[in-house]
């Protein structure tokens, strides 16, 4: 059974493919928008510039979720 | 499907010629047959279009003592299996068809009855024994039952134009369902369009007796807390959805004594029906779809797609713009409503060509943009959310450049523009904030209305649908809040009933809707939010349950909203004859709604530029002007009589049931 975190990581790793070969930083919006809503966290401009799968954020989405990093 | 009327008295015996009238507005809907049954208090009337039991399922019908009839119009798809229990329980059937369930069934469990039903209905119940009307609608909204109440006795029908056979029937527009339908694109049941007609609601039932009148729900739009849906696995998902449309579908294409066929649109919705129904039922399939003359709104490269992929019996029909003002006085008579947008006229012909192809019952994607979250305004909801949650961003309102592609000027060619609609009323604590800029929108309308029909038109109808949301709804996900503003106001109103059953029926075809099917439709509710739409990847549970039987075209290709050309029709060499009549000063000023000054502007600028290219609000002032004036013309100056270019259906075979006249009276 797939725990939270590692269930949106896959989704999110869906999600990024559904957006590969359009522009960078509207799939990173996307992402984003995904991850926040999901996650209930709340993104800065840098790290939603920074691209789609940074490690750090789904640091934050384990964190937000009681499952360390 | 079929037509239903009739007359309770609370004075003297009902009036034949009353109901026979009914039944003759009501032909379109049922040109196989017709019936009544008239007893010292109630007359039930039914026009009838055969699909299930051709021979024995006559209406209206009656149980065993003859004590409970019933006139109904729709299908119960469980029909079946609810058959075998009631047959188990004792009851006795004389017929094979889903009508008959329907008596036994309030025999045995009463209102509960219809929490069991699986299906798309208007019943009328006559219930002898304690002497009530019984009104029922499904849980939807896609079969129409209107009623009214006069001094002395209650008209029912499926159509408006029925109910105004009555000379007593009052005909006049309610100020208030115009603000709705200038807010919402349609009234709010139980309101319509007009005074002192109301509609039963989707997934309730109304009561009627010498006492009063009681309107019940047996069935509300429901969704769990945000973050407690219990379906949380994206894959099982996917292929829990894929078996419940699969099952959705096959009911709504199996259970039927005629042929069935199916609607194709280029979309995903219409490719999934139709595929299930060819990998799941084995059986030929013959599809229809509506072509436009005009490119940016024909979707045939997707529709030919899938045809061809399916190896379907495919007939399609080209709409050219003088189409769609040839009919339009016609598809107001049966849209009984002002509309907003002309779409619902392409598919008149639509369904016409069915009819011609000599089918009349089809099943239709209707429905999947709401359940499973298919529309814009959801993705511009999540956009808007995203931006509200960190104003100052740069970067956050870029995202609004990934809404609207297929508009002319789209967020992503008119970023400030974008920038500029969308932040108004954005207030994230506002459970109605996915709909605040689509009703501003709209209510851009009422600056053409005169200030005297303002005052008429109330207060705060947007403040009043938001007031009536239930309480629970403050723990739903937002796209969930969403999904039940669409599903309570543009969805029965609109999209089931003036692009769908009136459309449908016009040319006496049923639609079947698999998608709005209940068990699917819960199951549905029950799906992680994040899963219908994932990130911004609209009904996405949906595309991968289907991803190996749907075209890859069909699958990956941004979803186009079915729209057919507005002003555009009503202009130019093409512009109909009834045109200068209907918007003459003399027609504006007695219709009283719109102030002729300001229509008189609003037809300069379509004249100068033969309708092209005018803004999205003045296409839809354009068309809200063109219906209202139609309207009024037919049912406020008119007594809802059919328009001399509509074609009209005879009376069918009369089968009777009267006991005044077997009681010698």
């Amino acid at each position: 059974m797939a725990t939270e975190p590692e269930r949106l990581e896959y989704e999110l790793a869906i999600l990024a493919d559904l957006h590969r070969g359009s522009d960078f930083l509207l799939a990173s919006l996307s992402a984003a928008i995904f991850v926040e809503d999901a996650a209930g966290i709340v993104l800065s401009d840098e790290e939603i510039e920074a691209g789609r799968l940074v490690p750090s954020v789904m640091d934050r989405v384990r964190r937000s979720r009681g499952q360390g990093a | 499907m079929c037509g239903v009327c009739g007359v309770l008295s609370f004075t003297n015996p009902p009036d034949l010629s009353l109901v026979t009238e009914m039944m003759r507005r009501l032909t379109h809907r049922g040109p196989d047959g017709c019936g009544y049954y008239r007893d010292r208090q109630v007359a039930l009337g039914h026009t009838r279009l055969a699909i299930i039991d051709q021979t024995g399922g006559a209406q209206p019908l009656a149980n065993e003592d003859e004590t409970i009839w019933v006139t109904f119009n729709g299908e119960i798809f469980n029909y079946v299996e609810l058959g075998a229990e009631l047959r188990r329980l004792g009851h006795t059937f004389r017929t094979a068809s889903d009508t008959e369930v329907i008596v036994h069934a309030w025999e045995e469990w009463g209102p509960a009855s219809f929490e069991r039903l699986n299906g798309q209905w208007a019943i009328a119940i006559w219930d002898s024994r304690s002497r009530r009307l019984v009104l029922s609608r499904d849980r939807l909204g896609i079969r129409p039952l209107f009623y009214v109440r006069t001094a002395d006795r209650f008209l029912f029908a499926s159509e408006i134009k029925a109910l105004f056979s009555d000379p007593s029937v009052l005909r006049e527009f309610d100020p208030v369902g115009f603000a709705q339908i200038f807010t919402f694109w349609s009234t709010v049941a139980p309101r319509t369009p007009f005074r002192g007609v109301e509609q039963v609601p989707p997934g309730h039932y109304t009561i009627i007796e010498a006492s009063g009148i009681q309107t019940q729900d047996y069935w509300r739009i429901c969704f769990p807390d945000r973050g407690e849906e219990p379906m949380q696995d994206l894959d099982r998902n996917a292929q829990e959805l894929r078996e419940a449309v699969v099952e959705a579908t096959r009911l709504r294409f199996l259970r039927s004594d005629v042929p069935v066929g199916a609607y194709l649109s280029g979309g995903i919705d219409s490719a999934v029906t139709a595929s299930a129904i060819r990998h799941y039922t084995g059986a030929p399939l013959s599809t229809f779809s509506l072509r436009f003359a005009d490119r940016d709104f024909d979707e045939g490269e997707y529709q030919a797609l899938v045809a061809d992929r399916l190896g379907t019996e495919h007939q399609s029909i080209e709409v050219h713009r003088q189409d769609i003002a040839s009919v339009f006085p016609e598809v107001i008579w049966h849209t009984e409503s002002p509309i907003l947008r002309t779409a619902p006229a392409p598919l008149f012909h639509l369904s016409r060509l069915v009819r011609r192809a000599g089918y009349k019952v089809v099943v239709t994607g209707e429905g999947a943009d709401e359940v499973l979250a298919g529309y814009d305004i959801y993705r511009e909801a999540r956009v808007r959310l995203f931006w509200s949650r960190d104003p100052q961003s740069a970067i956050r309102p870029r995202a609004l450049e990934l809404l609207y592609p297929w508009m002319v000027r789209s967020p992503g060619q008119a970023p400030a523009f974008a920038r500029g609609f969308f932040s108004r009323n954005l207030d994230p604590a506002d459970p109605a904030v996915s709909h605040r800029p689509r009703w501003n929108a709209t209510s851009a309308i009422r600056a053409l209305c005169t200030p005297e029909w303002l005052v008429g038109a109330g207060g705060d109808v947007a403040g009043e649908l938001v007031e009536s949301m239930p309480e629970e709804s403050r723990g739903w996900d937002p796209l969930a809040r969403a999904q039940w503003l669409e599903m309570t106001t543009l969805l029965p109103g609109y999209i089931l009933a003036s692009q769908g059953d009136r459309m449908l029926m016009a040319n006496s075809v049923e639609g079947r809707f698999p998608f709005l099917d209940p068990n699917l439709v819960a199951l549905s509710a029950n799906l992680a939010a994040r899963h219908k739409l994932l990130g911004l990847e609209e009904k996405y549970v949906l595309k991968r349950g289907f991803a190996d039987l749907i075209p890859r075209e069909v699958l990956v290709r941004p979803k186009q909203p079915y729209r057919s050309p507005d002003a555009s029709p009503f202009f130019g060499s093409d512009a109909p004859p009834w045109m200068a009549e209907a918007l003459s000063p003399e027609s504006i000023e007695r219709t009283g709604v719109f102030d002729p000054g300001r229509v008189s502007h609003l037809l300069a600028k379509g004249r100068r530029t033969s309708g092209e290219g005018m803004s999205n609000t003045d296409n839809m002032r354009l068309v809200a002007v063109v219906s209202t004036q139609l309207s009024f013309q037919q049912f406020v100056e008119g007594d809802g009589s059919p328009p001399d270019t509509a074609t009209t259906v005879p009376l069918g075979a009369m089968t009777s049931n009267d006991r005044l006249v077997s009681e010698g009276e």
